[in-house]
């Protein structure tokens, strides 16, 4: 077994099965009513919080790290990832055969775990900094990134 | 003999059950100046969410997870101008397996009642799919919905 495949190591039985259930239905439909199925694969940053989970309208197994499914269409989207992430927990990678979520469609599918919470609201300020700078060796790691700014068109009155 | 067996049981037991509640992840900080305006009224907060990598360009290629972040601000005037910290839980052993990092500018709307985020970089790209004419950018201004770079 190679390294790419020792994932599926604990989804064995739940494979065999699938596999058996998937030749039966190949034998039984007509031909051309069959449409391309393709299996999805996610990563997840610690252990699943549970085996069985139904996001995105499919039907996932999960086991430690790993969840997997196959559907059809070999779609992705950030709302069936955030309805597994909510159930499963953090997602790290989100992916069929086919296609794939991007970094930023994880960092908004993993989105929804954090509002669970209620993250202390930011204190105004004025914005400053611009450069990456590492923390001292003995203080808390911490580091300061460049700004995220965004100029709309919207006209406001002052707030007072 | 069996007595001991016992309660050896009971205490490794007790171990697994306890380790989870002792045992925290790391935190690490980023903090990250933000700085919008000119937005739409259905705004009413935005969020910055920052993710760590292990791998040098994990900022970019996804690859090297390391843990992820999330803040919220309130949107007042359809402005903020702040900076924020950014807490990140480290799924990983030590902040000094950090390589690169990477934040993203969310915002927040309030759509018949309901929440709905989204990246500040989708709503305002009119090449994107989820573009949004009263997200429009001023002409000439700064973008930067996203930042991220090495560790």
């Amino acid at each position: 077994m190679t390294a790419s495949t020792r994932f599926l190591e604990p989804f064995r039985p739940a494979l065999a099965a699938a596999l058996a259930t998937a030749a039966l239905a190949v034998a039984v439909l007509p031909v051309g009513a069959a449409t391309q199925s393709y299996s999805y694969r996610v990563e997840l940053a610690g252990t699943a919080k549970k085996r069985h989970a139904h996001a995105g309208n499919v039907d996932w197994e999960c086991r430690g790290k790993y969840c997997i499914a196959s559907a059809r269409g070999g779609n992705v989207s950030v709302r069936g990832c955030r309805e597994l992430a909510s159930q499963v927990g953090r997602v790290v990678s989100y992916r069929s055969e086919i296609k794939h979520l991007g970094g930023d469609q994880i960092d908004e599918c993993n989105a929804v775990l954090a509002s669970d919470t209620s993250p202390p609201k930011g204190a105004p300020g004025k914005a400053a900094g611009l450069a990456a700078t590492a923390a001292r060796p003995d203080s808390p790691p911490r580091v300061t990134t460049e700004e995220l700014t965004f100029t709309g068109v919207h006209n406001w009155s002052p707030v007072k | 003999m069996r007595a001991a067996g016992v309660l050896g049981a009971v205490a490794l037991l007790g171990a697994v059950c306890v380790a989870p509640a002792t045992a925290r992840a790391e935190i690490f900080t980023i903090e990250t100046p933000v700085s919008v305006k000119g937005l739409p009224p259905e705004v009413i907060d935005g969020a910055v969410t920052c993710a760590v990598f292990t791998e040098p360009d994990g900022n970019s290629s996804n690859l090297g997870y390391g843990g992820f972040g999330s803040v919220q601000f309130t949107v007042k005037g359809g402005a903020f101008l702040g900076r924020l910290r950014v807490p990140v839980q480290l799924d990983v052993a030590s902040a000094s397996l950090l390589r690169s990092y990477r934040c993203t500018l969310y915002f927040i709307r309030n759509v018949g009642g309901e929440r709905k985020s989204a990246t500040a970089a989708r709503l305002s790209d009119p090449r994107s799919p989820d573009y949004r004419e009263e997200f429009r950018r001023a002409r000439g201004s700064r973008f930067a919905g996203e930042v991220g770079g090495s560790l």
